[in-house]
């Protein structure tokens, strides 16, 4: 064989193994133990379905306070189950940590009542770009359609016009002037509570979105308020899509058979 | 109704219902998300073991570097399901935090292979007791007898003499000259690896103990290697009763039927 040939070869096998090898997985680091929803059933879910992509390798911190820039530097994205009301919990540092990791150019995902928490701090409102405020509410969990209205999106690319949900939809957000919305459904104003009071708005409320901040991406997902929720296959595609994405800029997992 | 006799019902029904308030629940912070064993799995079944006695409230963080001071401060006792051996994974400021956690009169739990973490830091060496160094090894995972050596011990107070594990059994650790020994048990010589070269010591080898350091308190139990080994009445029992006495100094939880 000729040594042209042997390069040759080499250089072909070495980009073949190149090109075979998985990418590295994308580090998640999930934020919760403090939440009005059932954050200890909720995080093994969200766990599971990142996982379960081959995609994600998960941590979870239950305790956030203290945690500063050294604990979220490993990481590509933050995961916000947590929602402490009008009661801020967090001490500074981790709040500047996060902005920072978020501002210095990595993600961060915020899922459902996490835009309820840190009321008063202007910043995490900017941070996740629509926040549950005191004009924000929702009618009873109900059946309702999910749609893409920008199905050129990464997130979205590839999926249905529409998916099916089972949730909460909340309205009335305070919502950011600089967010792209992905998703909206339609509040449907014959859904009310028990008593009358508490019914859709007849508007087609956004349920999810992205933003910049920084140079940093930001991924808000307002579904998925409990376990059984979380199971629709359009929640979990836009989840682990949207945390790629939050994390790298960038989707490479596929929409899968039952969402084509 | 005097007025001595409603005053005097008062202070009965108010001292009455006192009692029968439940303690506060001590609260439990396990530190894990490095370790050459399986933390993914054992982790909740440490949180399960727990929380089923009605007494912890656990929370767990998978990344401890950058935790500080702020987020131990919360808790009664610290829990280590972590192994990071020869490599200090950990920045300086979670293991200051630890060391003046405990110093300042709080618990420390060591949980199995947590004593091989941290090669070289003599301050840990000397907080948990006895450490995993060159000298440690175990002979195979098998099933043995152990003792308590110790019977007047709140942690072993009311249990019986000896109980059965299926665990592996180690031996040679770095034993600190201050620890109060609770339960040992025989490494059996004739236990030896396939090779014949790894067998048990011939010893009464110590397996769980007590101590001081500063004003706070540390159990250590060497056993647990893996869901299996943990799910004899003796390993959970004497973790349950160790994490107790670590967070508050006293055991309140009973030796169930199955362990008298």
């Amino acid at each position: 064989m000729s040594r042209f040939c042997s390069t040759v070869l080499a250089i072909v096998f070495g980009v073949g193994s190149l090109l075979a090898q998985a990418p590295p997985k994308v580090k998640v680091l999930i934020l919760t133990g403090v939440n009005n929803h059932d954050w200890r059933a909720t995080t093994p879910a969200l766990r599971q379905m990142l996982e379960q992509t081959g995609r994600f390798e998960v941590r979870v911190n239950e305790e956030v306070r203290g945690n500063g820039s050294e604990t979220f530097a490993p990481y590509d994205v933050l995961l916000l189950n947590y929602n402490g009301l009008k009661h801020t919990w967090w001490d500074i540092r981790p709040r500047e940590a996060m902005l920072d990791f978020v501002r210095n150019g990595k993600g961060l995902v915020c899922y459902h009542a996490s835009d309820n928490a840190f009321w008063g701090w202007d910043e995490f409102d900017k941070l996740i770009g629509g926040a549950w405020r005191e004009t924000a509410g929702h009618a009873p969990i109900h059946a309702f359609t999910v749609k893409i209205v920008d199905p050129e999106d990464a997130i979205t690319n590839g999926m249905p016009a529409s998916f099916a949900q089972t949730d909460q939809l909340c309205h009335g957000y305070a919502l950011q002037p600089n967010i792209h919305i992905l998703a909206t459904a339609y509040d449907d104003p014959k859904n009310c509570a028990k008593n009358g009071k508490n019914c859709g708005t007849e508007k087609d409320e956004p349920v999810i979105w992205t933003l910049k901040y920084g140079s940093g991406r930001v991924f808000h997902t307002t579904l998925g308020h409990d376990v059984e929720d979380m199971s629709s296959p359009g929640f979990r595609l836009t989840l682990v899509r949207g945390t790629e994405w939050a994390a790298t800029g960038e989707v490479t997992i596929p929409v899968p058979a039952d969402l084509k | 109704m005097t007025r001595f006799c409603s005053i005097t019902l008062a202070i009965v029904f108010s001292v009455g219902s006192l009692l029968a308030q439940a303690p506060p629940k001590v609260k439990v912070l396990i530190l894990t998300g490095v370790s050459n064993h399986k933390w993914a799995a054992t982790t909740p079944v440490l949180r399960e073991i727990l929380e089923q006695t009605g007494r912890f409230e656990v929370r767990v963080n998978e990344e401890v570097r950058g935790n500080g001071p702020e987020t131990f401060a919360p808790y009664d006792v610290l829990l280590l399901n972590y192994s990071d051996m020869k490599r200090s994974w950990w920045d300086y400021r979670p293991r200051e935090a630890m060391l003046d956690f405990v110093r300042n009169g709080k618990g420390l739990v060591s949980y199995h292979a947590s004593n091989n973490a941290f090669w070289g830091w003599d301050d840990y060496d000397k907080l948990i007791g006895g450490t995993w160094r060159e000298t440690a090894g175990h002979a195979p995972y098998h099933p043995y007898t152990v003792k308590i050596v110790d019977p007047e011990d709140p942690i072993t107070k009311g249990m019986p003499a000896t109980f059965a594990e299926t665990d592996e059994l180690y031996h040679g650790l770095s034993m600190q000259p201050n620890i109060h020994i609770l339960a040992t048990a025989y490494d059996d010589p004739k236990n030896c690896s396939t090779n014949g070269k790894t067998c048990g010591t011939g010893k009464d080898e110590p397996l769980i103990w007590t101590l001081k350091y500063g004003s706070g308190r540390v159990f250590q139990t060497a056993l647990g290697h893996d869901v299996k080994a943990m799910d004899s009445p003796g390993f959970r029992l004497t973790l349950v009763r160790g994490t107790e006495w670590a967070g508050t100094g006293q055991v309140t939880i009973p030796v169930p039927p199955d362990l008298k």
